[in-house]
């Protein structure tokens, strides 16, 4: 299959949040307690059994007021943070762009979570499993639209090949940046480009999420740097062990020991 | 016991080899959970989820027992005394710690008389302190990341990891040294029984074993 | 709607007021945002901001129930300024028209009030008449006795200035309003409940009217007025007569002064004369014949001067009026305001029975609050109903659309869709009554009830479209309806004649295609009437019936066929009359002038000019006017409880013949806030289905006050706090949203305060609530019986 994209349109999205129902309708998943946080918002993380949420932005400056939507779910991005940190090699890539986890293959351990720059994927901790948005992998293998595109009403979710939704994109930027200075659009320049690319109308902070989003520093030391240190430190602790007990025997010391032992012993005896 | 030293107290003794066990649980179940390579071993102990459990109730027992075993009467006067010595690395120590290569591949140079621990031990539990804590430290981090900030667990992955390398490289050292190294292994019946011979305690610690014999005298 | 939904793609403007059509119509947005991104602009006037204002242009938040200030001060400048479409108000509307010397707007009150009644007179309303008792037009719009002047005139009094002082929308604003939405043709207004539900909903949609055809939008794709209805098949209920003046297709119900047929042709003209006929001759079948009436005297009458409006009902039922109450998918006792009356009514039935989905509040009233369940005698029966996709019939969606389903899952154990329940209780009914000669038993016993054994909603639909009695066949096309002698066709509801056509079903079409792209969808299922698909269409065209907009073109004549023809279906009088007829001319043929009213004068068609006899068909006129019963052109009224004085006449404060029911009003002094209520995206009306959707309460989980940062910090409350809300009538504790979103105005130089709550909670259901209810007022506006849900006075404090 060719590479797939969605385009998030926020400068068109009303937040009414009919995706995240969708999402949970199709992927099955229950609904949790919740309250009210802030603006109309209940839900202010992805979690094991909601994969897509919106977050609303209130912005009062000069006598104007702008109430700005985004819909937080897995980027399936190139470079996947998740995937690299991920010790079971349980998550992958597929043709299409998607990543996705092998349920067979995870462990569990979080490592997922705290290394996406967005803590997408979570644990469920009674089935010690990490969930995340599976971009209705299922659906659009099968030539459907994913569940929360085939149901946004407004028309703020597109999806299509890669590069057509580029394009729209782009299209829709040169659009919206006459009456948005600020709009831009977020998810090209990051993580190796993302699986779902958004238009916003001002900066990504703004919308609580981070402009520079990058696999963590740390990730790169712990899996490039530290793990083949550290495996050349007991690889050399390992021969240097093998190479002691070597040298030992070859100086006789294990017989000399053995003497001064039986030696002692004798004194021993002697007494 | 004749031609021995006491050397260290049951509290200490059940305090090393609690921790010996904690360490190879930690380091078998770890090593599974993070390479998936060596995924196989958690089989030995009934699959991943398990070996997850048992490396928390073993990182559990490991620090739970520094706190109790330091605190206890004479084993805890005794370890937080070697835990104190381990870090006041004097010249002394330094002579003897240079020549440890040497020592470790069976060769002898002479060095300065040397207290309790010598210089190579100290080393040893200096980076085995160090290492051990940073893990602990790090490893709840990881426990209860969902209540931690971000970076903090993300980089409580490189100590985490990165410290249980090296301290496994050191305790490859230490276990070569304990038992398997033809010299210094006599120190071995000190974790057993608490003693060690009187001529090994006369050859690898002078000071310490001067001090004994005058005390020993005074009573 | 005028128009439809994927219509609104061809608009260049949205004045979207009254209406949150991004939360309560989510797919207006859809065609909205086809429309912006071709340029159109949007203005939103609304007393918060809400995800629809997120998407304006222009936003002015506006004191609640005063829409008609800032829409008078528009319709003010547009005559100042000569923006009007003058074509188009010459031709289409009865600007030139002159009103009777008698009418006069004086102190707050027109001419004709009957203080003791609260009703007008409408004779002073009138125009002035000539010979033949048409009315006379004037030469030109400077004729002081022209509708124009007489709007000119009554209009004059709002200015920009005093619209800011009432509205608290800032005078540049509103200027900027009025220019935009003059500026960017064809034009379209949306509203919905936040228009409707005020003491003066009916006179703020006239404002609506009046601008649409002052601009000349009213007709046009992109045009038009669009009533964003509430509910999927809302559209259907009110074709099929959900007002108790009414009966389908909106014919005026016959009142007990009308005792033959002849009585109600003469009052309401021959246009009504032969549906009614059509209608009891769907009703009572071969039993309606010309000899007996076609069973008219079969129907009940309305007494007008004893017609409650819904909410009255309960205030009767508390007095003994009631026995039993039949209740189908209603959850009153949430949603009626001031509710307590309606659990106290409900517990004065004899029995009540309730068809619903979920166990309703409704359905379970004795466990309200502050009830002595023990002395209620209600007996309570619960039917269990089957859900929309459980059940096959139509649905009338907002566009008139007539839409077709079949059932898609077979409803669960004992629920029957609500078409067999009505069949069980009818048959049996009809079973007990059998041999009665008891004349009130007689509509029972003769009705026509041919939906089959096992009832089929076709039939009904079929019915619905009638038949004809020259073909004994199903009526094929509305044109056959109409041009059949009267008592030959029958018609269940007369706008529905043509949708099953014999041999087939015309909702039940499903071609999208859109060869023209202007939305028309002339072969998706079918619109009321004649599947016309922008009403008043004939209004897109000039004087020689060609299109004004070549971008948009709807219809148009035909000179060498001699037909109007078009893209869609011509809504004219005759097809084959041209534009230089006078049938060829109207473009609002359902008014009696066949013109769009600036001035809503009383006036009835076709009445003879000379003396005949009572009883000969001379005397019955053609067709007479829709009145607005508040007066001929709309007037500011404060809200029954509002915080300031009324600004253009204080002495005639509210709406003077507004229905009063709540007994109890609160003083600014001690209720000073304004609260305004809503529903949310999340939660539909009174919650009974979706406060049982865990979906649906995680993403909305509770009620809520919205409230200005400004009076959060007056009382104390942040964001997330608890907040007591109370009026005269009841109080609710729910959670605070403190918020930029709604701001405090200025009101004639005070500060106001607005909150803002959804109301769509009740005490059952997985999710229960406290509802808003307990606070709102229940005033109804006169026309329309619409309760004031959108303001009452308030107080708050940090709970």
């Amino acid at each position: 299959m060719t590479e797939k994209m969605v385009f998030v349109d926020t400068s068109l999205c009303t937040g009414c949040r009919a995706c995240s129902v969708a999402c949970k309708a199709w992927n099955d998943l229950e609904a949790e307690k919740t309250q009210l946080i802030t603006s109309y918002q209940s839900q202010a993380a992805t979690t094991p059994h909601t994969w897509t949420y919106i977050s609303m932005h209130e912005k009062y400056e000069n006598g104007k007021m702008q109430w700005l939507m985004f819909k937080h779910q897995c980027y399936h991005c190139a470079d996947a943070a998740c995937m690299k940190a991920c010790p079971s090699k349980a998550i992958y890539k597929t043709e299409s762009g998607y990543t996705l986890i092998d349920h067979d293959k995870c462990i569990g351990c979080g490592y997922c979570t705290a290394n996406c720059p967005w803590s997408v994927p979570k644990v469920d901790e009674t089935v010690n499993k990490s969930f995340k948005c599976t971009g209705c992998i299922d659906r659009i293998e099968n030539g459907l639209k994913p569940a929360c595109v085939s149901t946004c009403q407004p028309g703020a979710l597109h999806f299509g090949d890669r590069d057509e939704m580029e394009q729209l994109a782009q299209n829709r930027l040169y659009e919206v940046k006459k009456e948005y200075p600020k709009a831009q659009l977020y998810g090209d320049a990051i993580m190796g480009g993302t699986t779902y690319l958004y238009l916003l109308l001002d900066r990504p902070e703004i919308y609580g999420v981070p402009s520079n989003a990058s696999i963590p520093l740390s990730l790169t030391l712990w899996k490039d740097l530290v793990h083949p240190l550290g495996g050349i430190a007991i690889g050399g602790a390992a021969i240097a062990v093998v190479g002691g007990v070597f040298a030992n025997f070859a100086l006789g010391n294990y017989r000399n020991r053995g003497k001064e032992v039986a030696e002692s012993q004798d004194k021993k005896g002697g007494q | 016991m004749k031609g021995k030293l006491f050397r260290f107290t049951a509290g200490t003794r059940i305090f090393h080899w609690i921790h010996a066990v904690c360490f190879i649980l930690l380091g078998l179940t770890g090593a599974a959970l993070v390479y998936s390579w060596l995924q196989p071993i958690a089989n030995i102990f009934g699959g991943i989820q398990i070996s997850r459990d048992i490396h928390r109730w073993a990182a559990a027992i490991f620090t739970i027992s520094i706190f109790v075993f330091f605190l206890l009467g004479a084993s805890g006067r005794e370890l937080r005394s070697w835990a104190k010595s381990s870090f006041k690395f004097t010249k002394d120590d330094f002579a003897h710690a240079k020549n440890f290569p040497i020592e470790f591949f069976g060769g002898h140079k002479p060095f300065p008389p040397q207290g309790k621990f010598n210089g190579g031990e100290k080393l040893n539990s200096m980076l085995m302190i160090t290492g051990l804590l940073c893990i602990a430290i790090s490893g709840y981090i990881m426990w209860f990341a969902s209540s931690m900030p971000q970076w903090l667990v993300q980089w409580a992955y490189v100590a985490h990891s990165g410290f249980a390398l090296l301290i496994m490289a050191v305790f490859l050292a230490h276990f070569y040294l304990g038992v398997l190294h033809p010299d210094s292994n006599q120190a071995l019946g000190g974790m057993f029984n608490g003693y060690v011979p009187e001529k090994f305690a006369y050859e690898h610690y002078e000071k310490w074993y001067n001090q004994v014999k005058v005390e020993n005298k005074n009573t | 709607m005028t128009n439809s939904w994927q219509d609104m793609m061809n608009s260049q403007c949205f004045l979207i007021a009254g209406s949150n059509c991004a939360e309560n119509h989510p797919i207006a947005m859809k065609w909205v945002n086809r429309a912006k991104a071709k340029g159109a602009r949007i203005i939103v006037v609304d007393p918060r901001f809400t995800r629809t204002a997120a998407k304006a242009d222009i936003f002015a938040q506006i004191r609640p129930g005063t829409d008609i200030a800032y829409l008078g001060a528009m319709i003010n400048y547009y005559i100042e300024q000569k923006l009007y479409d003058e074509p188009y108000v010459l031709n289409f509307t009865n600007a030139l028209l002159k009103i009777s010397k008698d009418f006069k707007f004086e102190d707050g009150l027109f001419s004709g009030f009957d203080a003791s009644k609260k009703k007008y007179d409408y004779a002073t309303w009138a125009y002035q008449l000539d010979e033949e008792k048409k009315p006379i037009k004037a030469d030109s719009l400077d004729d002081p006795d022209c509708v124009f002047q007489k709007l000119k005139a009554h209009y004059s009094r709002y200015s920009f200035e005093v619209a800011e002082k009432i509205t608290g929308i800032p005078q540049a604003k509103i200027k900027d309003i009025a220019d935009t939405f003059a500026a960017a043709k064809p034009g379209n207004i949306f509203y919905a409940l936040g228009m409707t539900q005020h003491t003066t909903g009916v006179q703020g949609i006239r404002c609506y009217a009046i601008i649409q055809l002052l601009l000349g939008n009213v007709g046009k794709a992109g045009g038009g007025i669009q009533a964003l209805r509430g509910e999927p098949n809302v559209q259907g209920s009110t074709d099929m007569a959900n007002l108790n003046a009414n009966l389908p297709g909106y014919l005026p119900y016959p009142t007990n002064a009308q005792v033959t047929l002849h009585d109600f042709a003469v009052k309401n003209g021959a246009v009504q004369y032969k549906p009614m006929v059509a209608l009891l001759k769907a009703w009572f079948g071969k039993n309606a014949t010309a000899e007996n009436d076609y069973g008219y005297g079969w129907l009940p009458k309305n007494d007008p001067n004893n017609m409650p409006v819904q909410s009255q009902f309960f205030n009767w039922m508390e007095k003994g009026q009631f026995k039993l109450l039949f209740n189908f998918g209603s959850n009153s006792t949430v949603s009626i305001p001031d509710r307590k009356m309606v659990a106290r009514g409900l517990s004065k039935l004899e029995m009540l029975v309730v068809a619903d989905i979920f166990n309703t509040e409704t359905a379970q009233f004795w466990r309200e609050e502050g009830l002595n369940t023990k002395a209620i005698q209600t007996e309570v029966i619960f039917l269990p109903a089957a859900f929309v996709y459980e059940k096959a019939g139509t649905m009338t969606n907002s566009s008139r659309l007539i839409q077709w389903k079949e059932v898609a899952l077979k409803p669960l154990n004992d629920c029957l869709p609500d078409l067999d329940i009505i069949d069980r209780i009818f048959k049996k009914m009809r079973e007990l009554y059998t041999g009665s000669t008891d004349p009130k038993d007689a509509p029972i016993l003769n009705a026509n009830w041919d939906y089959g054994h096992h009832a089929s909603p076709l039939k009904v639909l079929q019915e619905l479209n009638g038949y004809n009695d020259n073909t004994g066949q199903l009526t094929a096309s509305l044109a056959e309806y109409l041009n059949a002698p009267i008592g030959t066709v029958s018609t269940g509801c007369w706008i529905y004649a043509g949708v099953t056509p014999p041999g087939k079903n015309l909702a039940d079409r499903r071609d999208n295609a859109d060869p023209t792209g202007l939305g028309l969808n002339k072969e998706y299922a079918f619109a009321w009437p004649g599947n016309i698909r922008v009403l008043y269409n004939r209004a897109s065209c000039d004087a020689n019936g060609q299109p004004v907009d070549p971008q948009r073109k709807l219809i148009w004549w035909d000179p060498v066929a001699g037909v109007w023809t078009g893209n869609d279906g011509p809504d004219v009088v005759d097809k084959t009359k041209g534009p230089e007829t006078p049938e060829g001319k109207q473009a609002f043929r359902m008014n009696p002038e066949g013109l769009g009213r600036l001035f809503t004068a009383s006036y009835t068609s076709g009445v003879s000019a000379s003396p005949v006899p009572a009883d000969s068909i001379a005397a019955v006129p053609t067709r007479g006017a829709g009145m607005t019963v508040d007066g001929p052109m709309p007037e500011f009224y404060e809200p029954i409880e509002s915080p300031t004085a009324n600004l253009l006449h204080p002495q005639v404060q509210n709406n003077p013949c507004a229905k009063i029911v709540s007994t109890e009003f609160g003083d600014p002094k001690d209720y000073p806030y304004v609260l305004t209520t809503y529903g949310v995206c999340e939660h539909f009306c009174a919650g009974a289905i979706t406060r049982n959707i865990p979906w649906l309460n995680e993403i909305m989980p509770e009620p809520f006050a919205e409230m200005s940062k400004n009076l959060g910090d007056k009382l104390g409350i942040k964001e997330g706090d608890k907040v007591e809300i109370s009026s005269i009538r009841g109080k609710l504790t729910v959670r605070a949203l403190v918020t930029d979103r709604i701001q405090t105005l200025k009101i004639n130089g005070v500060d106001t305060e607005t909150i803002g709550m959804p109301w769509s909670w009740g005490f059952a259901s997985l999710n229960p609530g406290p509802s808003t209810n307990n606070v709102t007022m229940n005033a109804c506006d006169p026309g329309a019986g619409t309760p004031e849900y959108k303001c009452c006075l308030v107080n708050a404090r940090r709970a």
